[in-house]
């Protein structure tokens, strides 16, 4: 049986008879594994704490015939400040589960999975995680091969004017007298594309202190959650979870 | 082709629904029970039957129990000003074991977890606001050091933090005849936070 020892990070976990979990980890060198990870849910086990959510190890693997098996780990970084606090933890599960259902199965980018990991470390660092959030989304979408035109109209190649839509369906934004090629799509203001266009292009660092309007927010929140829910076809379970959270803070809980 | 007889086919097919046990152990299971007395067989049959008519949620905690309200709930010896918060009535065993706390509990039933759809009102959260009355003094979160039990520690807390209660979370750290060499840095940076003066 071979061996390989790997750095991944841990996604997302499922319980496995009486103490064992299958774990989904996300590696530079072997992209979305499953490993089974045997004993983790007694404590002492000297993998356990390699096996929490978010915890970025060195991984040593044993591979089997159907699924692998995690011998050894040693936790590079566990990221545990982001599960001291509920809206970065919910934030960081949103994160993951959004790479999971995006990402097939063995296919290695490293490119994505350094962004995900400055993701994790900017999450542990950062107050504003819409804002993260929402610059999180658009990147991986663009590293997933989905990067919506927001230069051009998608309809006639022309610079769009002021009044500007946004389709999910065409991939992009529709000037006025394209709009109604998607009927669905969503118009947009100005300002929001041009918010939209630097989150693409521009690094973590230069939008560390981006101050982004209330409507604008509203704008890009509703847009990209209907281009997600449109690439992945399906409904992320974590969104809720982060609904809960404002309630929480609006006090319209239970 | 039927490998069994169809009345033995259907008890492997029964056990090997049970949590952790495969078709090998379904089989090893049910070639045992058939080598067993008629009475034992009777025993078992009865107190599978007996258990699952019997024992119920009681009203006030959610533990399991067979009389309403639970034996706990019910003795006048236990502190009513502490409520000890726990995700299943499994971990009110283990924390009774230590004989150490006196105190009432409340069983969520769970956790909450986003990745698996659970959210504060898939688990008992709603009935403990409404346990918390004035002579309540104390909430000890003691749900379990992972994310997901962490997510419902933070989240009661903060439900918790407009009621005049005040709440304490169980401490994390290095377990009884660990070795320091061992233990990993999260749970080192925890003891060192919970440390005490001597």
């Amino acid at each position: 049986m071979a061996l390989y020892r790997t750095d991944a990070i841990v996604l997302g976990h499922r319980n496995l008879g009486e103490a064992d979990k299958i774990l989904t980890l996300f590696s530079p060198e072997k992209g979305k594994i499953h490993a089974v990870a045997k004993g983790v849910r007694r404590p002492r086990n000297p993998i356990l704490a390699g096996s929490q959510l978010f915890t970025y190890s060195n991984f040593l693997i044993i591979e089997g015939r159907n699924l692998d098996n995690i011998s050894q780990c040693e936790i590079k970084e566990s990221f545990y400040k982001i599960r001291q606090n509920l809206e970065h933890m919910a934030y960081g599960l949103y994160f993951a589960e959004l790479l999971r259902v995006s990402t097939p199965m063995e296919d290695k980018n490293r490119e994505l999975f350094r962004f995900f990991l400055k993701t994790m470390y900017l999450l542990q660092e950062w107050n504003n995680t819409e804002l993260l959030s929402r610059i999180y989304e658009i990147k991986l979408m663009a590293i997933q091969g989905f990067a919506p035109e927001i230069f051009r109209c998608v309809g006639c190649g022309e610079k769009v004017g002021n009044k500007v839509y946004f389709s999910t369906l065409m991939g992009g934004i529709l000037c006025l007298n394209c709009h109604e090629k998607d009927r669905k799509s969503i118009n947009i203001t100005p300002e929001t594309i041009s918010v939209l266009r630097k989150m693409l292009m521009m690094t973590y660092e230069e939008l560390e202190g981006l101050h982004v309007k209330e409507y604008i927010k509203e704008q890009l929140k509703n847009i990209s959650s209907i281009f997600i829910s449109h690439h992945i076809d399906r409904k992320l379970k974590t969104v809720q979870f982060i609904k809960d959270i404002s309630n929480l803070k609006t006090g319209k809980s239970l | 082709m039927a490998y069994y007889a169809q009345p033995l086919d259907r008890l492997i097919e029964e056990l090997s629904r049970l949590p952790g046990i495969g078709p090998k152990t379904a089989q090893r299971l049910a070639f045992y029970i058939l080598k067993m007395s008629r009475d034992r067989v009777e025993s078992l049959a009865d107190a599978i039957l007996q258990a699952k008519e019997s024992i119920t949620y009681c009203s006030i905690c959610g533990n399991f129990t067979d009389v309403d309200p639970c034996s706990i709930c019910q003795t006048p010896y236990r502190d009513r000003n502490i409520i000890m918060v726990v995700e299943e009535p499994k971990d009110i065993v283990a924390i009774e074991k230590t004989r150490d706390y006196k105190g009432l509990y409340h069983v969520l039933h769970g956790a909450i977890s986003p990745l698996e759809g659970i959210g504060p009102d898939d688990i008992k959260i709603r009935e403990l606001l409404g346990r918390i009355t004035p002579e309540v003094k104390e909430v000890i979160l003691a749900t379990n050091p992972n994310v997901e039990g962490e997510a419902t520690a933070m989240y009661m807390a903060k439900l918790l933090k407009h009621l005049d209660v005040k709440v304490t979370r169980i401490a994390h750290g290095i377990p009884m005849g660990g070795d320091l060499e061992y233990a990993d840095e999260v749970t080192l940076t925890k003891a060192l936070e919970g440390r005490r003066e001597m």
